[in-house]
């Protein structure tokens, strides 16, 4: 008799966790529109991930969403120059967002970074096709989950930054630059995972915070930062640490390496975040956790 | 994947009603088998619930998928069309770097 899949259980790991991401992230798109309807009528333009929060529906943000989504493919890196260059006006300039002000932030988009034939192009569409042939569920998961890439360079103009952030007001976009290691397709497909990570996060936090009200300010160990952090980062941590653990354990498992050397970098890397991953979880022990949060919990210690 | 996608988007709409036809979940107390409340919402929600689980295996549902599928119902009841104020207050340092940024100098 054959066993019986176990429909409903994982909720950040594993299929199940991309149905209930999928269902979830649903709710909350079909409720935005319903509410970009209401205050622009016939002209509402349909999901973009300016919209999350709710506080960017002034009119030149919505002509710009107009003009990007009539240049947008369902590709998550997007090189029309067109298309990039409407985007790069949003997140710089007519969307009052701070994080990606270049005069106020040491990070800023970068779109010239994806122009048809250069190598930074190569190693973005690389690091994607590494986790859609390797990563099974997690790519699933990346297609559900993300709206967009958007590139980032440094300060001064480098755009191997080895930086990546999401950010709750952007459900969708992940931000991310290039690295600048050995193997650095392999790192940016890790950074990539990383950020699906935290967007699974938000996209459950819609719903329910994970860890109750008295122990949201508190400071916890954080396995990404190695320093003390309020506990909801701490607790974003893990969920990307395991989906930087996860990937590397495909990538062992399955990828076809090109080197030995490669393959120990990969390895060894995948060690390093095992090991933070172990930390962080155990630090999670001091905190107050809320339903979702022990689900989430017991759902990433079957992972290791 | 994108088959999936489609009847989701298609009823998503829908799902405002969901509190009321689940009324208030209490996920506390995980039965062992599948309760009124679970079949009136799987009945006015057949397409999402049939995306998230084989309707076909809904008596053999373990005390811990009912809790889950609770605890999901709950959340998605909870999904709310104005912004988490306490998430966004909270969250104070939204920006999650894989590395810390460097000071612009």
């Amino acid at each position: 008799m054959p066993i019986r899949e176990k429909t409903l259980t994982g909720w950040i790991t594993g299929p199940q966790s991309v149905k209930k991401v999928d269902v979830i992230l649903s709710t909350f798109k079909a409720l935005r529109k319903q509410a970009l309807e209401a205050r622009f009528g016939e002209w509402a333009p349909s999901f973009h991930p300016i919209f999350s929060s709710g506080k960017f529906f002034d009119e030149e943000v919505v002509r710009l969403v107009h003009a990007i989504q009539a240049q947008k493919s369902d590709r998550l890196i997007v090189v029309d120059p067109e298309y990039l260059r409407l985007q790069e006006e949003l997140y710089t300039n007519a969307a009052d967002l701070g994080l990606l002000d270049p005069k106020k932030n040491a990070h800023s988009i970068y779109c010239e970074m994806l122009k048809e034939g250069s190598s930074s192009l190569d190693e973005f569409r690389s690091a994607l096709s590494l986790i859609e042939y390797n990563g099974g569920w997690i790519s699933d998961m990346l297609k559900s989950a993300l709206y967009e890439i958007v590139p980032l360079k440094g300060s001064v103009g480098d755009s191997r930054t080895e930086a990546g952030f999401s950010d709750y007001n952007l459900l969708g976009s992940i931000f991310t630059g290039m690295y600048k290691g050995p193997f650095p397709v392999i790192d940016l497909a890790i950074a990539f995972v990383h950020e699906v990570g935290h967007q699974v996060l938000f996209a459950q936090q819609l719903g329910m915070v994970p860890i109750s009200e008295e122990s949201f300010s508190k400071k916890i160990y954080s396995g990404v930062r190695k320093t003390e952090r309020p506990a909801i980062a701490s607790f974003h941590a893990v969920v990307a640490l395991v989906y930087m653990n996860e990937m590397y354990k495909k990538l062992i498992e399955s990828y076809r390496f090109n080197s030995a050397k490669e393959r120990i970098y990969t390895e060894q890397r995948f060690e390093q975040t095992n090991s933070s991953l172990i930390v962080g979880v155990n630090a999670l022990s001091s905190i107050q956790l809320t339903k979702l949060g022990e689900r989430i919990v017991e759902d990433v210690k079957a992972t290791l | 994947m994108r088959h999936l996608m489609l009847i989701v988007s298609g009823i998503a709409a829908t799902f405002g009603g969901i509190g009321s036809v689940f009324g208030k979940v209490d996920s506390e107390n995980p039965s062992d088998s599948v309760d009124s409340a679970i079949q009136r919402w799987i009945s006015a929600e057949r397409d999402v619930c049939a995306s998230l689980i084989k309707l076909s295996d809904l008596e053999e549902m373990s005390a811990q998928e009912i809790y889950d599928f609770r605890l999901l119902s709950e959340l998605i009841s909870q999904v709310s069309d104005s912004p988490i104020e306490y998430c966004d207050s909270l969250l104070m340092e939204n920006m999650t770097f894989t590395k810390p940024p460097k000071k612009r100098r």
